[in-house]
Order: structure tokens, then C-alpha cells, then sequence
């Protein structure tokens, strides 16, 4: 989730490249919608955001979804930057620019985590 | 008689010439003895004259009565002090013209009077003039019945009228001056009493007053603020030991600097300013006696350096309300502006590294996005792809800005260095943020 278009669209071709299922939304709003209907298990949620920003999202899934691995990617760092995103429930926490590389490999963990987990054996919907 | 007793003398000698001789020698006896008498006479009449001129002309009184009282002489002067002529008193009794209330007395004291012998008695009564006026006569006595030539009782006495009125009207003034004395005597004593405590009590407050300036002169000299008061001709009038410590100055020479020696021309020219708008507040008469005005000034230092002062003014007042002077109490603030500066100078800059941050962000958005497609590039190509070493340079200059705007996300304490000479620029390299260099 992310509201800058290119932003999105490099990230759908990269992990499509990779061979994963990608839904994007422009919003936290747009990103909840799709949250309604679908088991999202990877996400990467940008933080400064018009409307809702990526920490209340976060929040918000959070209530939902304890299992799934959420990644938070901003322009913006700080320290306290981190502990919020802890605290809200981020599993991790990444400053842009980051390489494509480092995010593959990252979704790559997440999902052998969740594999780890046999999360699959579970009815989460 | 001359003429005829020659006559006899010439028929006489004719006839006894013997005789003749003892004649001649009676005649010549008597010659001498008459002219003895005429000098004698003549002596007396002269005697009797002068005594008599001095009677009549005496200006007191002169009175004899005889033992009943009866006036036979006057002399008279008495009508200048009663109105009667000698004549209409002689024969009458002296008793006649003694006041009603005094005769008793009068008459008591005459039968006193009159059974001594040679001795002066004094006294006095009321007399009624001719005119119905009453006098008092003063005088002394001396009984003279006896004496042959006199017989009789002579007054010497003398109008004291006047006099025992002024006795009188002193008298009275005496009492009023005596009343007045004793008035103010207790006037005196009351007000004597009154400035006593007032002496004591003014004493106590001189005192009172003392201890406190003393206390207050203390204090001021002793101040770490350096007070002054100049009065209204803006001419110093005290100035605190702490000037030294402030500005380089003794007390001595800074009494003997003026004001715009004192001041910077900016600081001079508030403070005159402030002055005058202050005066003015005085003449609309809708003012404030206790306000004070807050300043910041400069003053100069001995060494040449300006010292920033936070001054206190107010004015000093007279019982009348009306300013005397102006008393001025200020803080050395050097270490306060150099903090106040040091505080803006990091706000500005906390401002700045905000606006870098925001800036950063934004940054690094087009460089994810230029560094995301370049590596999405890469892997289309294959390594040896002319194309590829040229987008591996892109992807290193992507790294080396992120690098750069990470660090600058981060800064907290910060170091500038010249920037070619046109200013200061922060050293990124020298700065450190939280996550270490």
C-alpha cells in the first residue's frame, strides 16, 4: 500500500517478477477494503499517508490479523519512528531507498516464517 | 526825716557841745544799727522772696491747716491741680474737698497726725477738683502747731492723679501681660512638652530612618545589579560599588562620566527618548506613580566591549507626588543573551534539520522509485549488456544520496564548516545522530 503510483507499480512488477500474488492499494482506506475479502498474510504498508496514516492502519489490522507479517517502508526515519511502528505491530521497518533486493529476500523470510508456522492448517478467514 | 533830724543835729550843737559828742556817737551808733537792720531786713526780705517764690511757684502743694483742720495757706499751685484760687480756700475746712468715702480715714489719720511732732508722715486721698472730677493728692505731713512762727500742720502734697492712673493702667497691663506671661507659659510648657515627644519621636524616626538607609545603602552597595540614580537634570547622583565589576569603572570616575559616555548612541537615544514620553505621561496628569519601565540597553566597558543591561526605571518621587529622580537598577545580561542567542540559533537550526527531514522524505521517494526501476532494469539485462555497468553507476550514486539523506534524518548534535568561503554549511560527516556517526 503506498499512495505514490510508480512507487506501487515497481513493487508489483518486482515481487510479481518473483512469482507472488500482488493486490496494491493508493490507501489505508482502499487497503482495508481489500482486507474485507481477501487473506493477506505479507503486507507492505508505506506510513505518511493523506487520510489514515500506516500506523493506525496497521493498528487496525492488527485487531484482525496477529499472524501476518506487516512491513512498514518510509521516506521518513527516526528512533521513535521504529519504537511507534514496534509498538503498532510492524514486524519490520525499512527506509526508502531500499533495495529490491533486501525486500525479495525479507517477503522470501516471511513466507518460509509463515510456512514455519504451518499457518495454513488454520481457517484465518 | 533826714532833712529834719540834720536840722536838730545844727540847733543841738549850738547849744551842748559836750553833749554834742555823745549825740554824734548815739547818732553814729544808730546810723550803724540801722544799717545793720536795712541789710537784716533787706537779708530777710531777700530770704522771704526767694522762699516765697519758691512757695508760689512750687510746683506741688503747699497747704497748712490749723489743729481743726481749717486751711490757713495755700499756696497756688493749688489751682492747677484742683481748680481753686488760695483765696477761696483759705479759711475753710480741708475736710470740704476729701471724697465722701475718705473722710473717715482722713480724719483719723489728722488725729494721729496732729498728736506726733516732728515727724513726716505720708499719705494720700481723693480730692474733688472744682470741676466735680476726682484726683488723688499724694504728700507728707508735719505737725508745726507748736511752732510759734507756723503754728500750724503743713502738707506738701502733690497731684498723683495721672500717676496712679498709669499705676493703675500698668497695673492692669501688669495683670494682662502676668495673664499673658502665664498663658503663655502654659502655652509654653504644653508646646514644650508636645516638642518634646515630637524631638523624641523624630529622634526615633531619624533613627528609624537612618538604620534603613543604612540598611538600603547596604544593600545597594552591595548589590550584584548595579543601581544608579541620576536626578532630573539626568546628572548621576549615586551609583552602586557594583559598577566596577560591571563595567570597568570606579564608582568616582563613573560619577564623573556622562551619559552618552556611558551609553551606545542607540542606547542613549532610547533612553532620552523613554524619557521624554515618560515626562510627557507626567504632564497629562492620568499616570501611574508607581510605574517603571523595562529597557534593554547597552553600555559601554572600560576595555571598549559593549555589555547588554536589562535596566529597571522608575521614578523617584518627592512628598508632592512629583518626580525627583530616577532610579535605575541593571542586570549585566551577557550570559542570558549569549543563552537567549545560543536558544534561537538552535531553534533555527532544529527548524532547519525539520525542513532537511521533510525535504529528505521527499527525496527519497523519486529515489526509491529511481533506484527500485534500475535494479528492475538490471535484471532484465544480462551482466556483460553494455547498458548494465552504466545503471550499476546510477544504483551506486542512488546509494551514496540515500546515504546522505539517512544521516542527515538523524542528526542531533551538529558541526558547520566554510562553504567556499561564502558562509557556514552543516558538515554532515562531523554531525552525529542517534544511530552513531
Amino acid at each position: 500500500m503506498d499512495d505514490e503510483v510508480l512507487i506501487i507499480d515497481l513493487l508489483k512488477t518486482a515481487l510479481s517478477s518473483a512469482g507472488y500474488t500482488v493486490l496494491t492499494a493508493g490507501s489505508a482506506e482502499e487497503a482495508m477494503e481489500i482486507l474485507k475479502r481477501e487473506s493477506v498474510m505479507v503486507m507492505f504498508l508505506d506510513l505518511n499517508l493523506p487520510g489514515m496514516n500506516g500506523l493506525d492502519l496497521c493498528k487496525k489490522i492488527r485487531k484482525k490479523n496477529t499472524i501476518g507479517i506487516i512491513f512498514a517502508i518510509t521516506g521518513y526515519s527516526n528512533f521513535y519512528g521504529l519504537l511507534d511502528c514496534r509498538t503498532v505491530g510492524f514486524d519490520d521497518f525499512f527506509i526508502k531507498p531500499v533495495k529490491l533486493d533486501v525486500l525479495l529476500k525479507s517477503v522470501q523470510e516471511a513466507f518460509e516464517r509463515l510456512d514455519r508456522w504451518a499457518i495454513s492448517d488454520y481457517d484465518l478467514a | 526825716m533826714q532833712v529834719s533830724r540834720m536840722k536838730n543835729v545844727a540847733k543841738a550843737t549850738k547849744q551842748h557841745p559836750d553833749e554834742l559828742d555823745v549825740l554824734h556817737q548815739k547818732i553814729e551808733e544808730l546810723e550803724k544799727s540801722e544799717a545793720r537792720y536795712k541789710r537784716t531786713v533787706e537779708a530777710l526780705k531777700k530770704s522771704e522772696e526767694y522762699f516765697r517764690a519758691i512757695t508760689q511757684n512750687s510746683s506741688d502743694i503747699i497747704l497748712i491747716v490749723n489743729k481743726i483742720g481749717t486751711i490757713t495757706y495755700v499756696n497756688p499751685s493749688i489751682e492747677r491741680f484742683l481748680g481753686y484760687k488760695p483765696e477761696e480756700l483759705i479759711g475753710k475746712s480741708g475736710f470740704n474737698f476729701i471724697v465722701p468715702t475718705d473722710i473717715p480715714r482722713a480724719i483719723y489719720d489728722f488725729g494721729r497726725a496732729i498728736l506726733t511732732k516732728d515727724i513726716i508722715i505720708p499719705n494720700s486721698f481723693r480730692v474733688r477738683h472744682k470741676d466735680g472730677s476726682e484726683h488723688v493728692l499724694e504728700g507728707v505731713g508735719n505737725n508745726l502747731l507748736d511752732n510759734s512762727i507756723v503754728a500750724g500742720f503743713v502738707m506738701n502734697v502733690r497731684d498723683i492723679t495721672d500717676r496712679r492712673k498709669v499705676e493703675e493702667e500698668l497695673g492692669i497691663y501688669r495683670k494682662h501681660l502676668e495673664d499673658m506671661v502665664e498663658e503663655r507659659t502654659s502655652e509654653l510648657a504644653e508646646m514644650n512638652s508636645q516638642l518634646l515627644i515630637e524631638l523624641t519621636e523624630r529622634k526615633r524616626v531619624e533613627e528609624a530612618v537612618r538604620k534603613s538607609e543604612e540598611r538600603y545603602r547596604l544593600l545597594a552597595d552591595n548589590a550584584h545589579d548595579v543601581i544608579w540614580i541620576v536626578g532630573m537634570d539626568m546628572r548621576l547622583i549615586y551609583i552602586s560599588p557594583s559598577v566596577l565589576r560591571a563595567l570597568g569603572f570606579s564608582v568616582e570616575e563613573s560619577m564623573g562620566r556622562t551619559m552618552n559616555e556611558a551609553f551606545t548612541p542607540a542606547s542613549f537615544e532610547m533612553v532620552t527618548q523613554v524619557f521624554a514620553e515618560e515626562m510627557a505621561k507626567e504632564a497629562s496628569s492620568q499616570y501611574d506613580l508607581n510605574r517603571s519601565r523595562i529597557l534593554e540597553i547597552e553600555m559601554f566597558h572600560r576595555d571598549g566591549s559593549i555589555i547588554p543591561f536589562e535596566v529597571h526605571y522608575s521614578f523617584l518621587r518627592g512628598a508632592d507626588g512629583r518626580p525627583t529622580g530616577i532610579l535605575a537598577i541593571a542586570r549585566d545580561i551577557t550570559e542570558r543573551k549569549r543563552a537567549e542567542d545560543e536558544k534561537r540559533h538552535r531553534e533555527k537550526l532544529q527548524s532547519s534539520l525539520e525542513i532537511a527531514g521533510a525535504i529528505c522524505h521527499e527525496m527519497n521517494q523519486p529515489m526509491q522509485i529511481i533506484s527500485g526501476y534500475v535494479e528492475l532494469l538490471m535484471k532484465d539485462l544480462s551482466g556483460n549488456h553494455p547498458l548494465y555497468e552504466r545503471l550499476g553507476a546510477i544504483l551506486t550514486q542512488i546509494e551514496r544520496m540515500s546515504t546522505i539523506t539517512a544521516r542527515l534524518m538523524t542528526i542531533k548534535n551538529y558541526e558547520t564548516k566554510n562553504y567556499m568561503g561564502k558562509g557556514k554549511i552543516l558538515d554532515i560527516d562531523k554531525s552525529s545522530g542517534n544511530g552513531g556517526e
